[in-house]
């Protein structure tokens, strides 16, 4: 074994994120490791490379424990990681950022930019990566950012690689040429743990495949052993029935139409797109992360500017500026970064509840404390938040509760349009199922949703429309019921299949 | 023809939106303010006068520099005027006629400027505390020392130092020889070795620069370092040229250091700009605190009240106009 | 769903006093009172009423003056130029004033508006041209400085009218001075405002979180430029406090306020990150710096080991914070 991990147990916030992980991993072999958002895989990955550090456990190179204390411990072991988050300095070039660490020096130590130039663009060739070296990094579109990264990796003497969603904003030409990278490696003799969501890729360049849930291992398999649905119930744990609550059997042609756009554009995330969503309705939009789906929900809110089109609710056409006038046309908006931008960590439970909906329940400017606490109080239990009490502070909650308080800061507003950006990122499984009931009860309430989710199971079974987006624009517009993960991925790629007249 | 109009069109456009590490503006600025400066005080370019402000400019230069590896690395140093003040007085107060001692004691207020900014970057190491806060409180620790040495100005600093670290003839006077120098040295670290790159990574990106097996610590540490540094050369140039220290001789330097970086287009966020901006940034207020000088002497007005007032719209103007780099 | 509302949670004393900020204020109090022992022991002639009116007396400029400090740090930012606010509208006061009493109150609103100016000023470049808060303010304080300088041409004049000075030495009861009450009534007031009002709730979540208030449909900007005009107006109404009892002009009297307001609204419980905070720790804040002042003073080291003393404690307070908060 090339790379072991013994007994690793990892704890956040009192959280146990990784407990008691034992994986092994070869020399030229492609690993993958999946599981659902949240299982851990990137946690041990970080641990490998010496971000973190475990609370239990060892790690094992050639059967030999070693003590990786940071990325330079790591490099040295011949570990690279290439990791899930943006990770170049935006006003370096490319060169530089592939360089950075490991600058060749000449006379007088100053950096020798022709010769490292040399070396680089030699690794590039030899591998097959084509990135123009010259460019900024704050100027590189998403994908070929990843291809910078995965090109520092190369430049270190590595033994293992670990690519952490490395298709995640990768078109299909790039994935191609990125398993050929991959392949080539694996001649090498050099292992690659491969973690990703989607399983065809799994199925198709990995040899082996461990998965892990709710930080722990649930086994390892050869790919050739198994089928994509026995993989899909080890990561679930459950049958998917048990997971997504049913869609309702009622028709919904003909409802009305709640919020209309019509050809928006903003300077540089997405142009001319225009869809719409019913009463009653939960609109799915899918496709890669960074096709502009995400600036487009928080341009619907007012937390981006938008250049051209317009935005009617109920036929009226508005103007949306400022998430102020957003929660005037009864709009509500759930980020993807809850912790950082849908929740005030520092401040109590019943605080941040109440915030968007102060204006309502004051008597000139003061707040009215029993009103307050009266709401307060009914919102968490009709949404089963758990707490010691409303003065608790918001840092210490578990991701799915922190998620229902987020949720509960909009319902005293009475929205009519829901904007969700990845509801369920970093919540387990059971709170997941509880979200789901919640959205669902919601929507039978009459409140419409729009969804923006990278989680394709959630995709696929809660929407009951799904629009899929490729650079910017829909690529192509599905029924929830036929849409099937192929179908969504192949128009995510840009080249949208045709089913049942609709594309 | 066409060439040339395009060339106007991407270097206005330059102009208007600076590009990355772009520090065009500013250059254009000084040549803009330039010519209504030649109209109205033709004396301003005599030979004399530039020299004047070339020796005028070079304490504020030095401490610049130290400055813009600071923001740079994403920090800020506020310290830099108390840190003036107190190698000032530690100087003139343990100087004495013997060459041997002059020499050791500048040694020794080299070693201890290199320990105040070391004293900045260690307490940061230790604590996650916004720089400001830091700075600002060793600021005025350092303050408080330098009263603690000397409630008003004084000491003494041999006649002799001020005779070679004030000598000019000409165009050539040491304290811009000196700056001169120390720019260069300065610059060819920045932009052509490993710290270099490290202090643009540092303030870009310090998660990439850690991940990349580099000690972030010890490169901001290195920054402050340089800052304390260049401030105790500083610190002994005013000590020599007013041949005693003061608590108060650094005050003015702290925001003029600030305003010149920023005017010169280092982002106060860090890793973008450069020494090259704040070179034009320190031209820029040295040229303008002369004219004002010179202002003030015709109409008997005290312009350094006005210089304060000059100094701030500048640096929130600048701020203003780079606002939508980041 | 209004009809059957779920009983109110009540939190108990015991609950509320273990939450971070009500332990850090009673901990200022505690310290307070143990350094305000330790005064009595090393000089035992000041174990009067009167001393210790005096002390209340020396704060309650300083008390004024941070609770403009206090919001604005609990908005995530700092404001360095409030010193400069208090001479300029000190020297503003005197030199228009010049000893008649049919101009008090003119001059007077004047002041208040030159603050409340200067702080709209700060709040503006903060939010409209998003200038980190302390460049702004510390570039504001050199026009301040700058433009009183010119005013008076380094030699401020001008004499106040006597009923005004009248206004300085009168004594409630006999005994308490009008200062006194003008912090106690508006420490109180801010305490109220940013625990109860719609805008004291802005502040608090502001300061935690400025995205997240943002997504919540709120205008930051606002709220921010208000608290920015607050801390000007609070700190031009103190130098006309302070004024009153002053017998001449001094262009040093805004000096220290700066600093001084800073330490004691951190020395107070409130932190640095925003959101955490309140005028109620402020006050002891103040308290203990004037008592370490008049401490210093008796020791004779005022003018240094004041600048020492607050910046080890500052660092002190914010480093101790900072550690809290990663573990």
């Amino acid at each position: 074994m090339l790379l072991e991990v013994k007994d690793i147990v990892k704890r956040f916030y009192g959280v146990t994120v990784l407990n008691k992980v034992n994986l092994g991993f070869a020399g030229g072999e492609v690993h993958a490791l999946v599981g659902e958002n949240g299982a851990g895989k990137s946690t041990l990955m970080k641990i490998i490379g010496g971000i973190y550090h475990a609370d239990e456990g060892s790690v094992l190179v050639d059967k030999t424990a070693v003590k990786i204390s940071n990325a330079l411990d790591a490099a040295k072991l011949g570990i690279s990681i290439v990791h899930q988050e943006y990770n170049l300095v935006p006003d370096m070039t490319v060169l530089e950022n592939v360089m950075l660490g490991k600058e060749m020096t000449g006379r007088l130590k100053a950096i020798d930019k022709e010769s490292s130039k040399a070396y680089v663009e030699e690794i590039a060739r030899k591998d097959g990566i084509k990135v123009n070296l010259d460019k900024y990094a704050g100027d590189l579109s998403s994908a070929e950012a990843k291809v910078a990264e995965i090109l520092r990796a190369c430049t270190n003497s590595m033994r293992l690689l670990i690519l952490d969603e490395p298709t995640a904003a990768l078109d299909d030409d790039d994935v191609a040429s990125l398993f050929s990278l991959i392949r080539n490696l694996k001649a090498r003799n050099i292992g690659v743990i491969y973690i990703s969501h989607r399983l065809d890729e799994v199925f198709h360049i990995c040899d082996k495949v461990s998965v892990l849930k709710d930080g722990k291992h649930v086994g390892t398999w050869e790919t050739g052993a198994i089928d994509r649905d026995f993989l899909v119930k080890a990561m679930v744990g459950r049958e998917i029935t048990a997971v997504f609550p049913p869609r309702p059997t009622t028709k919904r042609e003909g409802t009305k139409k709640i919020l209309c756009i019509e050809h928006l554009s903003d300077a540089s995330h997405f142009q001319n797109v225009s869809l719409h969503v019913g009463q009653s309705e939960i609109l799915g939009i899918g496709g890669m992360s960074g096709h502009g789906q995400r600036e487009l929900l928080r341009a619907l809110f007012g937390a981006g500017k938008i250049t051209s089109g317009t935005i009617s609710i109920e036929g009226k056409p508005v103007v949306v500026k400022h998430p102020a006038d957003a929660l005037k046309y009864g709009m509500a908006f759930l980020s993807d970064d809850r912790r950082n931008e849908g929740l005030a960590q520092t401040q109590s439970v019943e605080r941040n509840i109440a915030y968007p909906s102060l204006n309502r329940y004051h008597r000139n400017g003061m707040v009215r404390t029993k009103v307050q606490h009266a709401l307060v109080g009914d919102l968490i239990d009709r949404l089963g938040i758990k707490l010691a009490s409303e003065r608790q502070i918001v840092q210490n909650l578990s991701g799915g509760n922190q998620q229902r308080v987020v949720l509960a800061k909009w319902l005293p507003l009475n929205p009519r349009i829901l904007l969700l950006d990845e509801p369920t990122l970093g919540v387990d499984v059971g709170a997941k199922v509880e979200i789901y009931k919640i959205l669902r009860d919601l929507v039978s309430q009459g409140i419409s949703i729009i969804m923006v989710t990278s989680d394709m199971l959630e995709l696929l079974n809660i929407s009951d429309r799904i629009i899929v987006f490729y650079e910017g624009s829909v690529s192509a517009e599905y029924p929830g019921e036929v849409a099937t993960e192929e179908i969504i991925m192949a128009a995510a790629s840009g080249k949208p299949m045709a089913i049942g007249g609709m594309v | 023809m066409k060439p040339f109009a395009d060339t106007i069109k991407t270097f206005v456009r330059d102009l208007r939106n600076p590009k990355r590490h772009s520090s065009k503006i500013i250059w254009v600025l000084l040549v803009v303010l330039l010519i209504p400066i030649i109209i109205v005080i033709p004396e301003f370019v005599r030979p004399a006068n530039i020299a004047n402000v070339l020796i005028q400019m070079a304490p504020l230069g030095m401490v610049a520099i130290g400055q813009t590896y600071v923001i740079l690395g994403g920090g800020i140093d506020l310290s830099v005027g108390s840190q003036i003040s107190l190698i000032s007085l530690i100087a003139s107060t343990l100087m004495t006629d013997s060459p041997l001692n002059i020499i050791a004691v500048a040694a020794l207020c080299l070693v201890c400027g290199v320990l105040f900014g070391a004293l900045n970057g260690f307490i940061l190491k230790l604590f996650p505390m916004p720089p400001i806060i830091v700075t600002l409180c060793t600021g005025y620790f350092f303050q408080g020392i330098a009263f603690a040495l000397h409630k008003t100005s004084g000491g003494y600093i041999p006649v002799a130092l001020k005779q070679v670290l004030t000598a000019n003839s000409g165009f050539f006077s040491v304290p811009f020889g000196l700056y001169v120098l120390l720019f260069a040295i300065f610059a060819y670290v920045l932009y052509r070795t490993r710290f270099g790159r490290y202090v643009y990574a540092l303030g870009g990106n310090a998660d990439v620069l850690e991940k990349s097996g580099i000690r972030i610590d010890r490169i901001k540490i290195k920054t402050y370092m340089v800052s304390g540094l260049l401030c105790a050369i500083v610190g002994i140039y005013l000590a020599a040229r007013l041949r005693s220290g003061s608590a108060r001789y650094g005050d003015e330097y702290t925001l003029l250091s600030i305003t010149a970086t920023v005017v010169g287009g280092t982002s106060m966020a860090g890793g973008l700009g450069g020494l090259t901006g704040t070179f034009a940034g320190t031209i820029l207020i040295s040229m303008l605190t002369n004219v004002l000088n010179n202002i003030a002497f015709r109409y008997n007005l005290q312009s350094t009240y006005y210089k304060d007032i000059i100094t701030g719209i500048l640096l929130i103007s600048a701020m203003y106009f780079y606002r939508n780099r980041k | 769903m209004k009809g059957m509302l779920a009983p109110i949670r009540k939190l108990k004393l015991t609950q509320i006093l273990r939450t971070p900020h009500a332990v850090g204020v009673f901990g200022v109090y505690i310290g307070f009172i143990i350094l305000l022992i330790i005064s009595y022991i090393i000089s035992p002639a000041s174990r009067t009423l009167q001393d210790f009116i005096n002390l209340l007396k020396q704060s309650s400029g300083l008390g004024m003056l941070a609770i403009g400090q206090t919001m604005v740090i609990m908005t995530g930012g700092i404001d360095l130029c409030l010193g400069s606010i208090v001479t300029l509208v000190h020297v503003l006061t005197i030199g228009l004033m010049n000893g008649d009493p049919s101009r008090i109150l003119g001059v007077c609103l004047l002041g208040l508006a030159v603050g409340s100016l200067a702080g709209l000023f700060n709040g503006l470049g903060i939010t409209k041209a998003r200038i980190a808060p302390f460049v702004m303010t510390l570039c504001t304080d050199f026009i301040l400085r700058g433009l009183y300088m010119i005013y008076t041409k380094g030699q401020p004049k001008g004499i106040l009218a006597e009923s005004f000075r009248n206004l300085g030495r009168y004594r409630i009861f006999g005994m308490v001075p009008l200062s006194v009450l003008f912090w106690i009534v508006l420490s109180a007031l801010f305490i109220f405002i940013l625990k109860k009002t719609v805008f004291g709730n802005r502040v608090h979540m502001i300061g935690a979180n400025a995205v997240c208030s943002t997504l919540s449909g709120v205008k930051n900007d606002r709220i921010i430029i208000a608290v920015y005009t607050l801390a000007g107006l609070l700190a031009a109404f103190t130098s006309i406090v302070l004024t009153m009892d002053m017998s001449a002009v001094s262009l040093n009297l805004g000096a220290d306020y700066s600093m001084d307001s800073i330490s004691a609204a951190v020395v107070g419980g409130t932190m640095f990150a925003g959101g955490i905070g309140g005028v109620e720790g402020t006050v002891a804040g103040a308290l203990i710096i004037r008592l370490i002042t008049s401490l210093l003073q008796k020791a004779n080291i005022a003018n240094w080991g004041k600048l020492l003393i607050q910046s080890v404690l500052i660092l002190s307070v914010v480093a101790a914070n900072s550690r809290k908060k990663r573990t």
